[in-house]
């Protein structure tokens, strides 16, 4: 994995075991509902340390991938315990698709996701805007360790992949202190322009085109003011 | 109660995976009229990371699934009977094919103007280049949809939308028979535009 990103290539976040400690262990093949193209989107994970964490994460988590989903679009459906990637993405997109569901998996099957009916509205979106960071970076993180400079699928996109790693670079470089705190600065600055994207309107809903803060807002108005006559 | 039984008994058969919202009531359900005897409903639903949505065709009874599904439409369509005769009556069916075709995995919709493209903040600084250059050179063709007459008794239908991070000039041919064949050109330079998750 790059540690520096001194050859202008951006690092890798600086665990492929994201978040609190609590993460299963187990590892192994996830129960894919086609062998084929799992095979085909797993050669575009593995020796990747964020690819074999969301593979071997979402194993012991027991989730099921359905990498030939007809659902419409592609997420992690947490009462049935299953990543859907739709069927019309390329191998290479799914694979992309499938670092981010795996957080979403890894987030919800430990209870680290937030808690919609006792947060607060603030606390509720600051939770998921910060899940949603994670996934994105993991994404990020991926496309340093497969030697690119952005994925199929365009998230990140070449753009979004060297405003992340101009934040990163200047931050590391600006820090003082070991490797490891310089590192850890540059995390922090990337992960804080990532998080941004969900706020200004770089990353919206498929569905409305809201930005996420917004709609993650508005689904906590659902649950705690329904609206009248709702159910 | 019973009406939303009787759509989710439908979309079992073509989307079982939405069937089970529908039946609940947790699905969003918004209907669009069609310019023939046949109704699209938008079923929308809440998921803990996101919505998830699909256009779904109802008539005689039996719903199809249309996100993704061009194709569906029009045999929806010429199965309604469904007849174009003029270039308003064009309009109407290609705004319809266009708006429950989509299939929802990435920011989609119609714009008739260039006010109406919804951009994100420019990342860096070719974002900030191409942001200026689209808006001085594209900016002034994007209009309302508007259809053209052809010798063969089709009409030309001009649309723009912005999908999957484009902005694009659709060309939907429309017969009198409710046939129907879109082809889509992306504008450039692309502009900075939102995308999905």
């Amino acid at each position: 994995m790059d540690v520096v990103g001194t050859d202008g290539k951006a690092p890798a976040d600086s665990t492929p075991t994201p978040g609190p400690a609590g993460t299963p262990s187990g590892g192994g093949t996830p129960t894919v509902d086609n062998a084929e193209k799992w095979t085909q989107i797993q050669s575009s994970l593995s020796g990747h340390p964020h690819g074999t964490w969301a593979v071997s994460t979402v194993a012991a988590l027991g989730t099921t991938v359905m990498v030939n989903s007809t659902a419409p679009g592609s997420f992690f459906a947490p009462s049935e315990n299953k990543i859907h990637l739709n069927s019309s993405l390329t191998a290479a997109t799914a694979a992309s698709v499938f670092v981010h569901e795996a957080f979403h998996a890894w987030s919800s099957r430990t209870k680290h996701t937030a808690d919609i009916q006792s947060l607060s509205r603030s606390d509720y979106v600051t939770a998921m805007v910060n899940e949603e960071t994670t996934a994105v970076v993991n994404q990020i993180s991926l496309v340093t360790e497969q030697g690119t400079t952005s994925a199929p699928g365009d998230v990140p996109s070449a753009a979004m992949y060297k405003a992340y790693t101009d934040a990163w670079k200047k931050a590391h470089d600006e820090a003082t202190g070991d490797e490891a705190a310089k590192k850890a600065a540059g995390d922090e600055a990337g992960r804080k322009v990532v998080n941004g994207w969900f706020y200004d309107g770089t990353f919206v809903t498929s569905t409305t085109n809201q930005p996420y803060a917004d709609y993650y807002g508005q689904s906590w108005d659902g649950v705690h003011k329904p609206p009248a006559g709702g159910s | 109660v019973t009406e939303r039984a009787a759509l989710a008994d439908m979309v079992q058969k073509v989307e079982p995976e939405m069937a089970d919202a529908v039946r609940s009531g947790a699905a969003v359900i918004t209907e669009r009229p069609l310019p023939f005897d046949a109704t699209a409903l938008r079923v929308l639903i809440n998921e803990p990371w996101g919505e998830r949505a699909a256009w779904f065709g109802v008539a005689n009874g039996t719903a199809v699934a249309l996100s993704g599904r061009p194709e569906e439409f029009v045999n929806l369509a010429q199965s309604a009977g469904a007849t174009v005769s003029d270039t308003n009556g064009a309009i109407e069916f290609a705004l319809a094919l266009l708006d429950t075709s989509r299939a929802f995995d990435q920011p989609e919709y119609r714009v008739d103007s260039v006010a109406d493209v919804k951009m994100r903040p420019p990342l860096i600084d070719e974002e900030r280049q191409a942001k200026d250059r689209f808006l001085a050179e594209q900016g002034p063709d994007i209009k309302p949809a508007a259809a053209v007459g052809r010798p063969d008794g089709a009409f030309d239908v001009t649309v723009y939308r912005v999908r999957a991070g484009q902005v694009e000039r659709v060309l939907v041919t429309v017969g009198p028979d409710g046939s129907a064949t879109i082809s889509a050109q992306a504008l450039e330079p692309t502009p900075p535009l939102p995308v999905s998750l």
